[in-house]
C-alpha cells in the first residue's frame, strides 16, 4: 500500500464486491478527474452544491468521490481488484510525485 | 425520558442494521458487567456473584410473554438462532423432507436452506409476496404431504412489512414446525410470542432492543422438535459426556456472553420504560415526516409507502443507490444503507437486483430528521432529472 494514499475503510458489500474508501494527501480536482477518462466513464455532477464525480469501469471498478474533498470511495469486483487498486493508486500518486 | 439525545451532525438512519446509538444505561451496564466480579453461573466458587443470565433470561422472556424462562435461549444473534433451528431441525428429521419459505427472506435463513436443498436433504418451495405481505392462502397452498416446516420473517427488513404469522399458524396441522424471524420486529411493536402460535421465535439484541452486537436469541416451544448442533460445557451435569437434555443447556454450550446478556436485558428495560404506546407514536411521526417529504416526488421511486414497521426502500430514477447512498453521506451527513439488504430475492422482484436505499429511523431518531431525509432525496431526485433532461 501506497505511503501517501491511505486507506481507511474497507467493507465486504452484500452484492460480493469491495468497497474500499482512501485519504488522498490533497484535494481531488476535475484535471485529475479528466486524466482518469482512459480508466472508466466519467460523469461529474455539476449539478449539486457539492459536486461528486463517478469513474465506470465495466463491473471492475467504480469511483465516487466529491470535487475538492480528499476522501475517494471505490467498489471492486474481488477478482480483478489487486490489479485495479494499484493501477488506481499509481495513479493518484502520480499526483503527489509531480507536486 | 427524552427519546432524542444524539449530539452529532450526522443522522444516522441504518437502524434496521444495526441500532445507534445505544441508551446510556446500556452502555453503563456493560461497563459495571466487565468491571465487576463475573456472574460465572456453576462456573466459579465466588458465591457472591449474581445470575445476570437468569435474570435477564427471565426479563426477557417476560418482555415477550413467554411463561417458561429456561424456553428462552441466548446465542449470538439471529444468524446463529436460525441456523440452530434449521439444522437442529434437519438433523432430528429423518428422511428427505419440504420446507416453505419467502421471498422476503434474509440470507441467514436462505442460505442454510439453500445448503440442505443442494445436499439434497429438502425440496424448497418459496412463497412470493405482493406490495411486501405473504398471504396466509398463499403459504397454505404450498404445503404438501412432505412439509415439515415453515420459516418466515415477522417484519420484511427491506419493505417494513409484517407478515400473518398467527393467520398462517391457524390451519397448520402439529407436523409443521413454524419459525418467525423476528430481527426486525423485537422492540419495534407488542410481540406476545406464545399467541402467534410459532413454534420457535428468533431474536437478536443489536438492532431494536438496543443491546449491544453479539447477542440474541431464540424461544422455543417444544425442545424435543430440535437437535442441538452445538455440544460443550453448560456448567451443569458435568460427568454426562451427553449434552444434557434439559433446558436451556440443551441448547447452551459455552460461556455466555455475560456483557452482551446483560446489554440485552437492559434495553429491554429501557424499552418497557418509554412503553409501546410512546414508541409506536414516535415511529409513526417518522414514516409520516419522511413519506409527507416525498410523496410529491414522480422521481423517488417508493417501493412501500406505507410500512408497517419504520423501514423505508427507495431509489432515485436515473441514479443508481450507491452514488445517491454516497451523495447523502458525503454532501448531507444521512447515513443509510443501499445494495441488497442481505435479502437477494425480494430485491429481485422489486428492483430486478440493483439494490435500494433502505433508511430506517428508531426510537432515537428525530422526526424532523426523517423529513430533512426526505427533502434532501427529493431534491437530489429533481435536480438529477433536471440533469438528464
Amino acid at each position: 500500500m501506497s505511503e501517501t494514499i491511505k486507506e481507511v475503510k474497507l467493507k465486504q458489500c452484500s452484492d460480493g464486491r469491495i468497497k474500499k474508501e482512501y485519504l488522498l494527501p490533497y484535494p481531488i480536482t476535475r484535471d485529475m478527474i479528466s486524466n482518469l477518462k482512459p480508466a472508466g466513464e466519467v460523469f461529474i455532477m455539476d449539478y449539486l452544491a457539492d459536486p461528486v464525480f463517478t469513474i465506470v469501469h465495466g463491473t471492475d471498478f467504480n469511483v465516487r468521490g466529491m470535487v475538492g474533498k480528499k476522501i475517494v470511495a471505490i467498489w471492486y469486483t474481488t477478482e480483478k481488484m489487486s490489479d485495479n487498486e494499484r493501477f488506481i493508486i499509481s495513479f493518484f500518486e502520480s499526483f503527489v510525485n509531480n507536486e | 425520558m427524552n427519546l432524542i439525545n444524539i449530539n452529532d451532525d450526522d443522522i444516522y438512519l441504518n437502524n434496521a442494521a444495526t441500532s445507534w446509538p445505544k441508551p446510556d444505561i446500556v452502555i453503563k451496564a456493560i461497563t459495571k458487567c466487565l468491571i465487576d466480579l463475573p456472574g460465572e453461573s456453576g462456573r466459579s466458587t465466588d458465591e457472591l456473584t449474581e445470575d445476570p443470565v437468569q435474570e435477564s433470561r427471565e426479563i426477557t422472556s417476560k418482555f415477550f410473554s413467554c411463561p417458561d424462562p429456561d424456553h428462552l435461549i441466548f446465542t449470538s444473534g439471529a444468524t446463529q438462532s436460525l441456523n440452530m433451528l434449521i439444522h437442529g431441525f434437519d438433523a432430528k428429521t429423518p428422511g428427505h423432507y419440504h420446507v416453505i419459505t419467502t421471498d422476503l427472506e434474509h440470507n441467514s435463513i436462505l442460505r442454510p436452506l439453500t445448503m440442505l436443498e443442494n445436499n439434497k436433504h429438502i425440496s424448497l418451495s418459496i412463497v412470493p409476496s405482493h406490495d411486501g405481505y405473504v398471504t396466509a392462502d398463499e403459504v397454505h397452498d404450498a404445503i404438501n404431504t412432505d412439509t415439515r416446516l415453515i420459516i418466515i420473517t415477522h417484519g420484511s427488513n427491506v419493505m417494513g412489512t409484517v407478515q400473518p404469522i398467527h393467520e398462517i399458524h391457524k390451519e397448520l396441522n402439529e407436523d409443521i414446525f413454524l419459525i418467525a424471524d423476528g430481527s426486525q420486529t423485537a422492540g419495534q411493536i407488542p410481540i406476545n410470542i406464545p399467541s402467534l402460535g410459532v413454534d420457535a421465535y428468533v431474536l437478536t439484541g443489536h438492532k431494536y432492543l438496543f443491546g449491544m452486537p453479539g447477542i440474541g436469541g431464540f424461544w422455543i416451544r417444544d425442545p424435543d422438535r430440535i437437535n442441538p448442533i452445538m455440544q460443550g460445557g453448560t456448567g451443569t451435569d458435568s460427568a454426562n459426556l451427553h449434552q444434557p437434555s434439559f433446558l436451556p443447556e440443551r441448547f447452551e454450550a459455552g460461556t455466555p456472553n455475560y456483557p452482551g446478556i446483560v446489554s440485552l436485558m437492559t434495553g429491554i428495560k429501557y424499552i418497557t420504560d418509554i412503553g409501546f404506546d410512546r414508541i409506536s407514536a414516535h415511529l409513526k411521526a417518522c414514516t409520516t415526516a419522511f413519506y409527507n417529504a416525498i410523496k410529491n416526488s414522480d422521481q423517488v421511486i417508493k417501493y412501500s409507502p406505507s410500512p408497517d414497521i419504520p423501514v423505508f426502500p427507495v431509489n432515485i430514477k436515473y441514479l443508481d443507490a450507491d452514488t445517491a447512498g454516497f451523495i447523502l453521506r458525503r454532501s448531507n451527513g444521512i447515513i443509510t444503507r443501499t445494495g441488497l439488504h442481505c435479502a437477494p430475492l425480494i430485491h429481485k422482484q422489486i428492483t430486478n437486483g440493483e439494490g435500494c436505499i433502505r433508511l430506517s429511523p428508531s426510537v432515537f431518531t428525530n422526526p424532523e430528521d426523517c423529513r430533512y431525509a426526505g427533502e434532501t432525496i427529493s431534491d437530489l431526485a429533481e435536480k438529477v432529472k433536471n440533469a438528464t433532461k
